[in-house]
């Protein structure tokens, strides 16, 4: 049973892999600019479902880690000058690092107020980001000139479209894996634990706490990694990538697709993000029909899109079982 | 230190809540392997007493030992660390986890290192553990129910589960056959019975029946203090507990 699904996951996992390696000698520009877009929003949406999905935590402070692994990588080759591998390490250690300081604050706090605190402290990091123009570039943000992509003898450059692509696809499909194997791991089964009751896990001798901190610094970790690939694909940074409402994009995206899956935020931000992209060249209000939509996948399908599929799954696994 | 000291001790412990004390100088002492009940009116202070000692609650004053190592303010996932497991009078269970996995969390929970390189089924001495478990409460053929769908009896079976699954030197078990039928209450009975030989317990339970059948020795809580101890019969017999207890119910 477990090997037949084992098995599933293979395939399907290699042809996804296969269809995304292809795709973009399939696709025109746009649709490959805007692929790219979603393997990375895909990536930050699939972080919070770490926290969210997999620990229970709604957190809506992903964008802070998102704005300092982009801010810092962009700040380091600007200002520092250093190469792209260095900054793109010292993108996702500053994210890392503000997701422990941050977090080590939050965890404490449980329910609602979490929420109201990881709001408040986004909106705190937004408003510093704003303010500080000299370092941040404020609104108007800042322009990247990209350093060169030095692999072993070979040196590619990231203006090259395809490489950019793949870049960004390779630490997409590497988190995936990453990410995939940790909520399956003893440490995985844990994060679920929590979400499902914190007080029996506290009682079973867990150390709440801690367990929650660690969720949540990796998922910052995996944020600050997203905002890397993207002032590197986008060659900006700026304060709007920290406001609050981009966290909010992440929780919409993974309400869609599905919570505790990470598939489902993946499937919700291609979904979402193509969705955004087309409505709003003919629509300007496009903001209402994505709203419908959501209230829709809510009241059809409240466990997302993933969640559905599973459901759906397991009750045929079963009938054929009987 | 010796083997010979009592497992667990508290000194004088006391617990206020603004005026109204839960808990007053409480010396209780539990020997290794013995089933203990504490029984006493609603509002006794049984529970209180079990939120002191797994550190759900901080004493006002006194202190707790276990193994005469002191543990008073401990937090409870640390208290737990150090063999001290309960069950809860409302059902506390992972709902959305089958069965199976509801066991296997609180097994694995004794480990110091959580690997989040390898698959979580490879750890053979968890999985162990769980089956055994699974088998002790009578639970191994719906073992991939999620316990949201278990009856109430089984879930009251799953929370025993729970706690036994970190292999506990201590067990508190409060109330554990709370809203439970005839038939449901004497499956409980049966399983305490089963792992009592292993472990030392103290018991919560207003159903009497099932404390003169399982207790060794019986302790009254009375406003918070001790007002009786001794064998089952003797309780029984006791003029000073039918008064306050037996006499009202």
């Amino acid at each position: 049973m477990s090997g037949w699904r084992r098995h599933g996951f293979l395939l399907c996992f290699g042809v996804v892999l296969a269809a995304l390696i292809l795709a973009p000698h399939v696709l025109g520009t746009f649709q490959r600019v805007l692929l790219t877009e979603i393997l990375i929003w895909g990536l930050f949406a699939m972080a919070f479902d770490l926290v969210y999905g997999y620990t229970g935590m709604l957190s809506f402070g992903q964008s802070t880690f998102f704005g300092f692994g982009s801010y810092a990588m962009t700040l380091a080759i600007l200002k520092g000058g250093i190469g792209l591998w260095p900054a793109l390490l010292l993108g996702i250690l500053v994210a890392t690092l503000m997701a422990a300081l941050v977090g080590f604050v939050a965890v404490r706090i449980r329910g609602h107020y979490f929420v109201i605190i990881t709001v408040i402290f986004s909106l705190v990091f937004f408003f510093w980001a704003l303010n500080w123009t000299w370092l941040t570039g404020g609104d108007d943000g800042l322009s990247l000139k990209v350093p060169d992509l030095p692999l072993g003898w070979w040196k590619g450059s990231l203006y090259d479209p395809m490489t950019n692509y793949y870049f960004v696809l390779i630490f997409c499909v590497a988190s995936f894996l990453l990410c995939r194997r940790i909520v399956q791991s003893p440490l995985g089964k844990v994060f679920v634990g929590i979400r499902e009751n914190e007080h029996r896990a506290r009682l079973v001798g867990y150390h709440v706490e801690r367990f929650k901190l660690l969720a949540f610094v990796i998922a910052g970790a995996l944020s600050g990694l997203a905002g890397a690939l993207y002032s590197l694909t986008f060659r900006y940074a700026n304060a709007g990538l920290m406001h609050w409402t981009v966290s909010g994009d992440a929780v919409v995206w993974t309400l869609v697709g599905g919570t505790g899956s990470l598939v489902g935020p993946i499937l919700g931000t291609a979904l979402l993000v193509t969705f955004t992209d087309y409505v709003s060249a003919w629509f300007e209000n496009y903001k209402i029909i994505i709203g419908i939509l959501i209230v829709v996948v809510v009241l059809v399908a409240p466990q997302g899109i993933a969640g559905m599929v599973r459901q759906r799954w397991t009750a045929k696994g079963a009938s054929a079982d009987g | 230190m010796g083997s010979n000291g009592p497992l667990l001790r508290t000194q004088g412990l006391t617990k206020s809540f603004g005026g109204l004390t839960a808990v007053v100088g409480v010396d209780f002492a539990l020997a290794p392997g013995e089933l203990r009940a504490v029984i006493g009116p609603n509002g006794a202070g049984k529970t209180t007493f079990f939120n002191l000692l797994t550190g759900l609650l901080p004493p006002s004053a006194g202190r707790i030992f276990f193994r005469e190592e002191e543990i008073t303010g401990l937090p409870p996932h640390r208290v737990a660390r150090k063999g001290i497991a309960r069950t809860l009078q409302v059902t506390s269970l992972f709902p959305g986890l089958s069965a199976y996995e509801n066991v296997w969390v609180a097994a694995q929970s004794s480990r110091r290192f959580f690997n989040p390189f390898v698959h979580f089924s490879r750890l053979r001495d968890v999985e162990r553990k769980t089956h055994e478990v699974l088998d002790l409460i009578g639970l191994q053929r719906k073992r991939d129910q999620l316990a949201s769908n278990l009856s109430h009896g089984d879930q009251r079976l799953l929370e025993i589960g729970l706690a036994l699954s970190t292999s506990p030197s201590l067990l508190l078990l409060d109330e554990p056959t709370a809203g439970l039928g005839p038939q449901e209450t004497a499956e409980i009975t049966r399983t305490i019975k089963a792992f009592a030989r292993g472990t030392t317990i103290i018991i919560v339970e207003h159903d009497m029946d099932v404390v003169m059948s399982v207790a060794d020795t019986i302790t009254v809580l009375d406003q918070g203090r001790i007002i009786a101890e001794g064998p089952p019969e003797a309780i029984r017999q006791s003029e000073k507990v039918r008064e306050v207890y037996l006499g009202v119910e």
